[in-house]
């Protein structure tokens, strides 16, 4: 039998405990600023349509001749890579000497319904990636590729090996199909056509809920029980409020990009099966033979490491590293951990390349 | 379940908590009375303080506070009269608390009929067919039919309306399989919900389990057992099978409902939400359009720089004295002079000068 050793006493002085934090955090959220986020200056170099290409400014000058542009997932807002001075990605890569840039996917609506992975890949990519390419004057730059946008940037990488020096991913999903992946197991009963012609527009509300579902208990009430020990900390509670704001900021999704996301990837598993095709052209990832860093969380629930590892067995390239983080898909980009381990060590990797 | 020997420490804890509650709230709020149990003041509280930008943190702040309050009484309560309480004890807690917050949010995050429910079913575009809106727009549709909704589909329909009769059906009929989908979705996560107490009611059989010596530690546990029953079963073909079924029939009674609601905006006046998806399928051709022909102007562009780099060494090997020459082109333009037949196409370089530091 498990030891259980609460007393009456201790009881009472844990909810006593519980309730004067409570009382607390009326002080504390009343006494809160509007949070910020996105802490690293930035300038806009090249816009079409919603999207527009960020390029972030040190506070020296980059030390690093090859730029790196971060794709970004199409769910949820950037700015995750640049979140607050003490928890960014970018501005530990600027430290380091790399030259950032980041894709700003905007806010879809309906007018850009008809968007698709054709026009996201071989259309925005492309592009962004040209016009770096262009005012650097050099053929290839470096790819940093985020969850979804990380399948984008392995797609974008298999159609224009040549201008991609090297390839890292974060928390990407390669094999959509393994028996631990959740969001993929549901979405393979979905009649997407079905789907996709009734909504237009993927609402962002819709993106949300289905997220929080895959860990109820956990996102819908034990997390704001958790708060409660953080309410007399107006500094901690800033943070929690900061990531509540990332998570909940979330655009719609295009509709046709979703849909063939859902059908290519998530039920036809097209990355591994092979015969997928973005537009007119084919992707082979076997033509991705540049150097390739993968990075992947081992407590992901949404792209378990089950599904980012087959990586390795798909990708053309003779020279592909794996970096296993401990912890999650939020936990990679803000934790402390993440500040001493993510940032260095692509920078290490980059710099032996 | 609670025990029937009310008494004891347990039960003194349970009164001191509630008395503490009280006091703490009492000092913090301007005026007004409490009553016992104390959460209910919370909501007074921050409903009278709140701050508008932050009015949904409090909220849901309140809510899980008020879960966990709950959870705490709940286990007071049933260990009342005991002085070694026992793992059945507290499942007895666990199961008096998941009663109480049987339709609450709170305890079941998915809801029978609760928030859970409502915020799937609204995130479709507010067709939520408990109490919402839909419903209210649907009552009168309903209520001439007390008959089995799937032979709906099937009935005739005659004269001037029939058309729009039988939009009707098909929607009353798709309803039918939308509830039907609702309730097998809803039965799986009871299910999954009651594997999970009995997954808890194991962990604490466990002798080789860590020990437990706060009620936190207690309610992390549950709820580490509620969701490793939630995960199983979300994971089973058969749940995947419920909820494709559950989606695809949401979306049957969306579509039906938008037709409804275009063909009302059609005989308004107003324009129709089909028009406007015509019109972005248009603005996405011309900016496809535009977009290549961007890309086109940019290739025009190199190749008339490359031919003028070119043009220009031609002239220099004219010339008695040779001088090189760098051309600026870029990759795939360089490669489509390389393979064309130019006889001097010896300069090249595919690295330019930065136009930026």
């Amino acid at each position: 039998m498990r030891k259980i050793s609460i007393t009456p006493e201790r009881a009472f002085q844990e909810a006593q405990k519980f309730n004067q934090h409570l009382a607390d955090g009326v002080q504390t959220l009343a006494g809160l600023d509007e949070v910020h986020y996105g802490v690293t200056p930035k300038q806009e170099v090249y816009r079409e349509d919603k999207m527009v290409l960020y390029r972030f400014i040190g506070e020296k000058k980059p030390t690093q001749k090859v730029p790196l542009l971060i794709v970004y997932a199409l769910v949820n807002r950037p700015y995750m890579v640049d979140l607050q001075a003490d928890r960014s990605l970018v501005k530990n890569l600027l430290s380091m000497g790399h030259d950032v840039y980041l894709i700003d996917w905007g806010y879809p609506d309906l007018a850009d319904r008809f968007l698709s992975l054709d026009d996201y890949i071989n259309g925005y990519i492309r592009r962004c990636v040209d016009s770096i390419a262009r005012d650097h004057g050099l053929d290839a730059i470096n790819l940093l590729g985020i969850c979804q946008g990380g399948a984008f940037s392995l797609c974008f990488t298999s159609i224009y090996p040549e201008k991609v020096q090297n390839l890292i991913t974060m928390v990407t999903p390669v094999d959509f199909h393994t028996p631990d992946n959740m969001l993929s197991h549901w979405t393979r009963g979905m009649d997407i056509d079905l789907f996709i012609d009734t909504l237009g527009n993927v609402p962002a509300d819709l993106m949300n809920w289905c997220y929080l579902t895959l860990k109820p208990y956990r996102l819908l009430q034990q997390k704001y029980v958790g708060l409660v020990d953080i309410l007399d900390n107006s500094a901690e509670l800033e943070n929690f409020v900061r990531m509540e704001k990332w998570i909940f900021d979330s655009p719609d999704q295009a509709g046709e990009a979703f849909r063939q996301f859902v059908k290519d990837f998530y039920q036809a598993n097209k990355l591994i099966n092979g015969g997928l095709k973005i537009g007119d052209k084919e992707v082979d990832l076997k033509r991705v033979t540049m150097p390739v860093l993968n990075i992947f969380a081992e407590q992901d629930h949404l792209v378990p490491p089950s599904a980012s590892r087959p990586m390795r067995q798909v990708v053309g390239t003779n020279d592909y590293t794996e970096l296993a983080f401990k912890g999650g898909h939020i936990g990679i980009y803000v934790s402390g951990r993440a500040q001493k381990e993510v940032a260095p060590g692509i920078s290490a990797w980059l710099s032996k390349r | 379940m609670n025990n029937p020997n009310f008494g004891g420490p347990w039960a003194d804890t349970l009164t001191r908590i509630n008395r503490d509650l009280s006091d703490v709230w009492q000092r913090m709020l301007p005026s007004g009375s409490l009553d016992s149990p104390a959460f209910d003041s919370y909501r007074a509280l921050f409903e009278g303080r709140k701050p508008e930008a932050q009015s949904g943190m409090p909220q849901r702040l309140m809510d899980q506070g008020k879960a966990f309050f709950g959870f705490v009484e709940n286990m007071a309560k049933s260990l009342a009269g005991n002085t070694n309480a026992s793992p059945q004890d507290f499942t007895n807690g666990l199961n008096s608390w998941l009663g109480n917050l049987n339709s609450q949010f709170a305890g079941n995050p998915f809801g029978a009929q609760g928030a859970g429910a409502g915020a799937f079913s609204g995130a479709f575009g507010g067709a939520n067919f408990g109490n919402g809106a839909a419903a209210q727009f649907l009552k009168p549709m309903m209520q001439p039919f007390a008959i089995n909704l799937d032979a709906l589909k099937d009935q005739p329909t005659f004269g001037y309306s029939r058309e729009k009769q039988e939009q009707s059906n098909a929607l009353m009929a798709d309803m039918g399989g939308y509830m039907r989908a609702m309730q097998a979705y809803q039965a799986l996560i009871m299910q999954s919900q009651f594997d999970g107490v009995k997954r808890f009611q194991t962990s604490l059989n466990d002798s080789e389990a860590s020990p437990i010596d706060s009620l936190r530690g207690l309610y992390d546990a549950y709820i580490d057992s509620a969701e490793e029953a939630f995960a199983e079963t979300a994971l089973k073909p058969e749940f995947r099978q419920v909820y494709g079924d559950l989606v695809n029939a949401q979306m049957r009674v969306k579509r039906h409902m938008m037709t409804l609601a275009e063909n009302q905006s059609r005989d308004l006046g107003m324009p129709t939400r089909s028009e406007v998806i015509t019109l972005a399928k248009t603005v996405h051709e011309l900016k496809r359009s535009r977009s290549e022909l961007v890309d086109v102007k940019r290739e025009l562009a190199e190749l008339k720089a490359a031919v003028a780099a070119l043009q220009k060494q031609a002239k220099v090997k004219d010339a008695p004295v040779a001088t090189p020459v760098t051309a600026t082109l870029t990759a795939p333009v360089a490669k489509q002079i390389a393979a064309a037949p130019a006889p001097a196409a010896t300069a090249k370089s595919t690295r330019r000068a930065p136009k930026k530091a």
